[in-house]
């Protein structure tokens, strides 16, 4: 899944700033930055195996700090070395710093208007779509009759109805799956 | 509080949180609006809905809270803040590296990855039992979905076109 330093594809840091830029004007937070991080470097430029993409996120989950900050700087030292890391979280924030501070400035305008509130009820369904696109294609591999699938329920399920905290459902996933799937990877593919 | 707690509250805050905007919206509304009323809870609360509403990840509403109190070095300062511990992650992939073909370890990332997966659904649901209210939303929902996948056409602009879409129902329905 992770290949040798030498097999690695390396990407121009002008590229690299391209696409963590593009995944940077996603809306819906952390996830509607990695559906389009999915789209440009597994779907569009075959960059990474979506394997690859979906296991740097899982790690980045459970790491202290944002998750798409893990992201970005596994990503980008991935693709272009240390200056890659700085060239993808520049890039991936600037859309969103830029238009967050644009707003603070217009405060004394927005702040009781209901212009904040349309834009809100348009922009956050359309986010959950994203989010339900980015689900479906990072989870595809795994999408098959196995423990995998057991896996993705239950830990759903335990967010859903026990209100389990992200970092401990998917610390509880690993750490099932080192006793439950170890070895079976073989075997299923 | 002086520009350096500043600096220290978000770096640990943001650490105790995982990174996680809703778990750090907690911890920072008790410090900057309770504790040290440096902010009211109408900015603090408007900061929040900037990260709700803008592009990229929702934690950069502190962006705006570092630049309601010290303007532009403030913003700055707060980014970079919560931006700097993802650097972890590096060392923690190299140890990956190394042990990733004991079986554990592959059934440890394959439980992750899985649950992981399961979460993106979670999230999913949540934002959606929230944000699916009405027709409008459900319009922009499904339009979203029609673009992507019937249509072919990118994320970027099947999410802004239906939301385009909604704002135009929205609108038309208001008046």
């Amino acid at each position: 899944m992770v290949e040798s330093d030498e097999q690695r594809v390396r990407l121009s840091l002008g590229q690299l700033f391209v696409v963590f830029f593009k995944a940077g004007c996603a809306f819906g937070g952390g996830l509607g930055v990695l559906a389009l991080l999915q789209e440009q470097l597994v779907t569009l430029r075959r960059l990474l195996p979506d394997k690859e993409l979906l296991t740097l996120w899982s790690i980045g989950r459970i790491m202290p700090c944002g998750t798409m900050t893990a992201v970005a700087v596994a990503v980008g030292h991935r693709l272009a070395g240390f200056p890659g890391t700085v060239v993808a979280l520049v890039a991936m924030i600037l859309p969103g710093f830029v238009c967050v501070v644009l707003l603070t400035i217009a405060y004394g305008w927005l702040a009781h208007g209901a212009v904040l509130e349309d834009i809100d009820a348009t922009l956050l369904p359309a986010a959950v779509g994203v989010i339900v696109i980015s689900a479906v294609r990072l989870g595809w591999p795994i999408f098959r009759p196995s423990l995998d699938l057991v896996f993705i329920a239950v830990s759903c399920l335990a967010a859903l109805i026990f209100d389990v905290g992200p970092v401990i459902v998917i610390l509880a996933g690993g750490i099932a799956g080192a006793f439950l799937l170890r070895g079976k990877e073989e075997r299923d593919e | 509080m002086s520009y350096t707690q500043f600096l220290l509250v978000i770096l640990t805050y943001n650490l105790l949180a995982f990174g996680n905007g809703s778990a750090l919206l907690v911890l920072l509304q008790h410090r900057l609006v309770q504790d040290a009323s440096i902010l009211n809870l109408d900015q603090f609360l408007y900061a929040y809905a900037l990260g709700r509403i803008t592009p990229g990840q929702n934690n950069l509403y502190l962006a705006s809270i570092g630049y309601m109190i010290y303007g532009w070095l403030g913003a700055l300062t707060a980014i970079a803040a919560i931006q700097v511990p993802g650097y972890i992650v590096l060392p923690v992939l190299k140890i990956y590296e190394r042990v990733r073909h004991q079986r554990a370890v592959q059934g440890f990332i394959r439980g992750l990855t899985a649950a992981s997966v399961g979460f993106m659904f979670t999230v999913a649901l949540n934002i959606g039992r929230e944000a699916l209210i009405g027709i409008v939303p459900w319009i922009v929902f499904l339009a979203t979905l029609a673009l992507v996948f019937l249509a072919r056409r990118g994320l970027l602009l099947g999410m802004a076109a239906a939301a385009a879409l909604g704002l135009v129902l929205k609108l038309g329905l208001s008046i």
